[in-house]
């Protein structure tokens, strides 16, 4: 056996224990990030670890509207008809910086690393990329969507550096899917019944679209002239798809199905079923709130839990229950 | 990219049957293909058929053919496809290479169709993989639309072609009136044509039954619609309508011109003749009610140099009629006149506020009727009847010698005085004696009133009628009934239960059957006229406010029961809890009093949890149920509630259920087994926490506020066993080149932590270093602290490291790769937490 040189020396490496130097250990409860709770209006913190964990004291009241960032602890919302930026709302000595768009943003969607999110603008029918989240916010690009005479617009997913995104909108009688970035302009890929959810798969840029009404799962590879390809239906036991994610490395696809009040995970190779995991209400769309922390139901009455597909080891199902303010 | 004319279609069969042999038409299971023309895309199999439209005669639209491999090695092309048919179709197909897993080839289909009618065509297209050798052929079918668009004037009844940039004209008419003009669209293609737009601009201009767009127009078939001109303001009317449909846009222009008035007009009233324009008010004056009323002339000229039609003519307001005018339609030439005689002739008095219309000019006309207008009214008790002219006032049956009283009322409320010469009553019996007139003659001017008195004193057994007379005539009946028996009455009462009927005499008691809480008895209780004279029934009710007897039904009050007749009502009886009660019933004067009980709901059947029992693990989220051993009959609340017995004398705020509080109500739905929990499951989540100890959960039971748990209602006992600290997450921060801050995370229910070792490991996973901290005080600290309180036995630690070497690295951090974390209480040592050094 041969030794490199930074080998020997690690041999000798001493680590200084707190104790030996006279420093204490700091002790704190942890810290797991905050949910919007459309009942109460409200930003709320997490107190605990999810799992045995509570939505605890209000940290932001009177929230018309939010959306927040993958990091769990910054986000936007709309309060008196302003969108506020929070980039920590732990942090109550940084003050909440103003955005001005002049309108309620109908959809939003933060970038992994939650420093750049994309707004749609229902009356200006305008898409909005913004970066700097995390430092300083400036608005790279605003895309008109009123020359394409289409209504309705909905914005579904986007890629993890929130650059590429997928939409629906009402042009003719059936919805119609676009795919669109900060440097193109959106394409048609075609029409469907009902779209509720879309994802991206990180590595290959594929698409995927869920079809609520006709009960499929499209794939969409991207490549000059994409198509909507079926890859999942009916016959695999499809029901009404509310959300989606794209997990494993693009290798597993998850769906939330709201007729089954269920989660399932499909293996993207062999196109078959691989996990069930039961919930107790129905499910919404997939949206990240931590790294391996998604929220899965939309909470409409005050004795709903929060529900979280957690993928940190096996996949599993989380609740992180609701208490009154007054706790 | 090559392109490729269609084959002739005899050569079809030569290809199916030489070019392909048997064996190798496999299945085409590992490729998928997606047929799509514009937003139209739909999967599509071999041998099936791809209708492609194009938007009109010689225009061209393409198809696009995707092809995608969904097997898992390669797909090949062995020959180039096939395209085989009718000339107006070709075919572009792209330099063919072996497509991957999931990539996918499109080929492009061109159709310029040259005549209206249908064309074919057959796609064919062979392919292979290292498992499967498949072909795949796909049948064309080519339509169009063709579309001709016409207009219609009502004049000429003659359909005129129209082409992009036409007029269409409407000519003269008067404002507010109305002129149609027939759009016809007919499609003779083969295709459907898709209507996308009909629109029109212009305020005159309005399309009248016109279907919902877009709209699908099949071949063959005709769409037609009105385009009405229909101007509110005179001078010329432009607008313009614009159709859109298939690739085609089609725009018209619309002309017309409204005048105000096609007539002139002119007023003749008695004698004199005055201007009238359209829109002013003619006004009648007074005029006295049911007298001959007044009458005006109203004649009107053709002022235009073209014939003008009228086909209106009406007057609208109570009194006014038309007498003479002209036989509708009428059409009047260039200065022809007709006329129209309006007459007012009212029978109740007040202001008139009417309307005379002549094609689409109106006047509104106005009078005031004048005359005096009675309305009688009579009182018996604390009930007030009004009485119309005819009507008879009924009093209520009586005892002979036993008077009875109504007082009388005569309201003018017209707009004159009426004359009153004399008020008396006719009654041969001599049982009714009217006093209180006051001398007459006398003018009971408008807005007064006179009032007199009605005694009836029943002289005979029998029923008695007379009539009040005003100025000499009748004016209302007068009705009442003798009874010999001073204490007998003409009404008898009885009620029905469960089929059983009893009579009950006036005071007595309508008993109703022992009834469940939530549950219902009714009664259905009987008046029977027993008499020979209608008997009349004020009211009917239960005198007390709150009562748990409820009365339906009924009739409506006052009402009268015929000789030998009944009328019937309901009463219900709806306890809400256990117990006793009563209440009154009174028809008129009479009472009866209602009874009725509830007993104590059964006792509850025995009960069992469901779910989760016994020992579990902490930080999970077991699901606990309920069900009843049999089925109650009645719909049971409850509420599971939590209380927790800690080991370490600390409780931990987590343990509670999903939907947020330490208790949760519940359900029973009568005749069920299973308790629902909010949302309708029949679990209940909760957290077991991260203390050790035990969470019991107690049930309470309760039927309509009747409190039914047992004296010791069985718990659910779930015991949290004290275990070895569990580690969850953990990472390195403010790295410098000699420093680090490791900060892990993880639960410990005995709330205490004795020590915690980390291992450091290099790139290759060698160990470099081991340090252990001793946790023992400062963990006591921590979990004694308010701060953890909210926390159970979670903790978050960040402890500060720092490196040093005797070798010539400077950045020592970097060394580090990985660190392993394990952690130490009196209940053993934690699995290794692996953390990775960025």
């Amino acid at each position: 056996m041969s030794y490199s040189p930074s080998f020997v020396s690690l041999i000798a490496l001493l680590i200084g224990a707190p104790s030996l130097f006279g420093q204490s250990p700091t002790w704190q409860p942890p810290a797991n990030g905050f949910l919007h709770d459309s009942v109460t209006r409200s930003i709320r913190s997490v107190i605990g670890i999810p799992g045995s964990s509570y939505g605890g004291p209000t940290v932001e009241k009177d929230v018309d509207w939010a959306c927040l960032a993958a990091n769990g602890h910054s986000g936007l919302i709309l309060r008196g008809g302003q969108v506020l930026l929070f980039q920590d709302f732990a942090d109550t000595s940084r003050n909440a910086i103003a955005l001005e768009f002049g309108e309620k943003p109908s959809g939003c969607l933060w970038s992994a690393d939650s420093t750049r999110a994309i707004l749609l603008l229902p009356q200006a029918s305008s898409l909005i990329w913004i970066s700097g989240l995390d430092v300083a916010p400036t608005t790279n690009l605003r895309r008109d969507l009123s020359s394409l005479d289409a209504t309705g617009w909905s914005l579904l997913a986007a890629d993890m550096k929130a650059d590429a995104i997928v939409l629906s909108a009402k042009n003719g009688s059936d919805p119609t899917i676009y795919m669109a970035s900060s440097t193109s302009s959106p394409i048609s890929l075609g029409t469907v019944q009902r779209p509720v959810a879309a994802a991206f798969a990180n590595r290959s840029g594929a698409i995927y679209l869920a079809d609520a009404d006709a009960h499929i799962i499209y794939g969409i590879q991207p490549q000059a002239n994409p198509v909507l390809q079926p890859l999942f239906t009916a016959d695999d036991g499809i029901g009404e798809p509310a959300g989606l994610l794209v997990t494993n490395q693009d290798q597993q696809l998850v769906i939330s199905d709201a007729a089954a009040q269920s989660i399932r995970i499909f293996d993207l190779n062999s196109h078959s079923s691989v996990l069930n995991l039961e919930l107790y209400d129905a499910p919404g769309p997939i949206v990240p709130l931590a790294p391996s922390r998604f929220l899965v139901n939309r909470r409409e009455r005050s004795d709903q839990p929060f529900r979280f597909l957690d993928t940190s080891g096996v996949f599993k199902i989380v609740f992180i229950p609701v208490v009154g303010d007054s706790l | 990219m090559r392109t490729a004319q269609a084959l002739r279609a005899t050569s079809l069969a030569a290809l199916l049957w030489f070019g392909i042999a048997p064996t190798l038409r496999a299945q085409n299971s590992i490729v998928s293909v997606t047929f799509q023309q514009g937003g139209r895309a739909s999967s599509a199999s071999s041998g099936s058929t791809a209708t492609i439209i194009a938007p009109g005669l010689n225009k061209s639209t393409t198809a696009t053919i995707s092809l995608t491999y969904i097997g898992t090695t390669q797909l090949r092309f062995p020959q180039d496809p096939q395209l085989l048919g009718s000339g107006d179709f070709t075919f572009q197909t792209p330099t063919l290479t072996p497509l991957a897993p999931l990539q996918t080839v499109t080929f492009t289909v061109a159709y310029k169709p040259t005549s209206s009618l249908p064309s074919s065509a057959l796609l064919a297209i062979s392919f292979q993989d290292t498992t499967t050798n498949g072909f795949f052929t796909l049948n064309l079918n080519g339509t169009v639309p063709v579309v001709s668009v016409n207009y219609v004037p009502q004049s000429t009844g003659s359909a005129v072609p129209l082409a992009n940039g036409d007029i269409i004209p409407y000519g003269q008419s008067a404002v507010f009136s109305t002129t149609d003009i027939a759009i016809q669209f007919i499609n003779r293609g083969s295709a459907a044509s898709l209507v996308n737009s009909i629109k029109v601009s212009g305020d005159a201009y309005v399309i009248l039954g016109l279907p919902a767009l877009p709209l699908s127009l099949p071949a063959g078939s005709q769409l037609q619609f009105n385009l009405r001109f229909q101007p509110k303001i005179p001078g010329d009317a432009p607008g313009t309508l614009q159709i859109a449909y298939d690739d085609v846009n089609l725009t018209a222009s619309l002309t017309g011109t409204a005048l105000l008035s096609v007539f002139n007009y002119t007023l003749v009233n008695g004698s004199t003749t005055s201007a009238l324009t359209r829109g002013q008010s003619i006004d009648l004056g007074d005029v006295k009610i049911n007298g001959d009323g007044a009458t005006v002339l109203v004649r009107f000229r053709n002022i235009l140099t073209v014939p003008a039609t009228v086909n209106l003519v009406g007057a609208s307001g109570s009194g006014l009629s038309i007498t003479e005018g002209p036989i509708l339609p009428a059409t009047l030439q260039p200065q022809e006149e007709a006329s129209v005689r309006l007459k007012y002739a009212p029978t109740t008095p007040g202001p008139l506020s009417g309307r005379l219309a002549i094609g689409t000019d109106s006047f509104s006309i106005t009078a005031n009727a004048t005359g005096p207008l009675l309305q009688l009214s009579y009182k018996v008790g604390a009930i007030t009847d009004q009485l119309s002219p005819g009507n008879t006032a009924s009093f209520p049956p009586s005892a002979i010698g036993v008077p009875n009283t109504a007082v009388f009322s005569i309201f003018n409320k017209g707009t004159g005085p009426a004359s009153m010469f004399s008020i008396g009553l006719t009654d041969p019996s001599g049982s009714f004696v009217i006093s209180g007139v006051p001398a007459l003659p006398k003018e009971l001017a408008a807005g007064d009133t006179l009032t007199f008195t009605v005694t009836f004193t029943p002289r005979i057994t029998a029923r008695v009628s007379g009539s009040i007379e005003l100025n000499g005539v009748s004016i209302i009946g007068l009705a009442g009934a003798g009874s010999s028996d001073s204490t007998s009455a003409p009404l008898q009462y009885s009620y029905t239960q469960s089929g059983v009927t009893a009579s009950v005499d006036p005071g007595g008691i309508v008993a109703f059957p022992s009834t469940l809480v939530t549950q219902t008895s009714t009664a259905r209780f009987t008046l029977t006229n027993n008499a020979t004279d209608a008997a009349r029934v004020v009211n009917i009710g239960i005198v007390e406010n709150q009562s748990l007897f409820q009365v339906s039904g009924l009739p409506a009050l006052p009402f009268q029961i015929a000789p030998k007749q009944s009328i019937a009502f309901t009463i219900t009886y709806l306890p809400q809890s256990p117990g006793a009660a009563i209440a009154t019933l009174a028809i008129d004067g009479t009472r009866f009093q209602l009874t009725g009980s509830a007993p104590t709901p059964p006792g509850l059947p025995s009960f069992q949890f469901t779910g989760a029992s016994g020992q579990q693990q902490p930080f999970a989220q077991p699901a606990v149920g309920l069900s009843l051993a049999t089925a109650y009959p009645l719909d049971v609340q409850g509420v599971l509630a939590i209380s927790t017995v800690s080991d370490t004398f600390a409780q931990d705020p987590a343990v509670r259920f999903s939907s947020g509080g330490q208790s949760v109500p519940f359900t029973i739905p009568a005749n069920t087994l299973q308790a629902k929990f909010p949302g309708g499951a029949t679990q209940i989540q909760l957290q077991t926490g991260t203390v050790s100890g035990s969470i019991l959960i107690t049930p309470s039971f309760t039927v309509n506020a009747t409190d039914l748990t047992p004296r010791n209602p069985a718990q659910l006992k779930l015991d949290v066993p004290k275990t070895a600290p569990v580690l969850l997450s953990g990472s390195v921060g403010s790295q410098t080149n000699t420093s680090f801050v490791v900060t892990v995370s993880g639960y410990v229910t005995t709330r205490s932590l004795q020590s915690m070792s980390f291992t450091f490991t290099g790139d290759s996973g060698q160990t470099l270093g081991q340090s252990s901290i001793d946790l023992t005080g400062t963990s006591r600290i921590w979990f004694q602290s308010t701060a953890s309180n909210g926390f159970g036995g979670q903790f978050s630690i960040q402890l500060p490291f720092t490196l040093r070497s005797d070798s010539s690295t400077t950045n020592l951090a970097t060394l580090v790769r990985g660190i392993t974390v394990v952690a130490v209480n009196e209940q053993g040592t934690s699995t290794g937490f692996k953390i990775s050094v960025p």
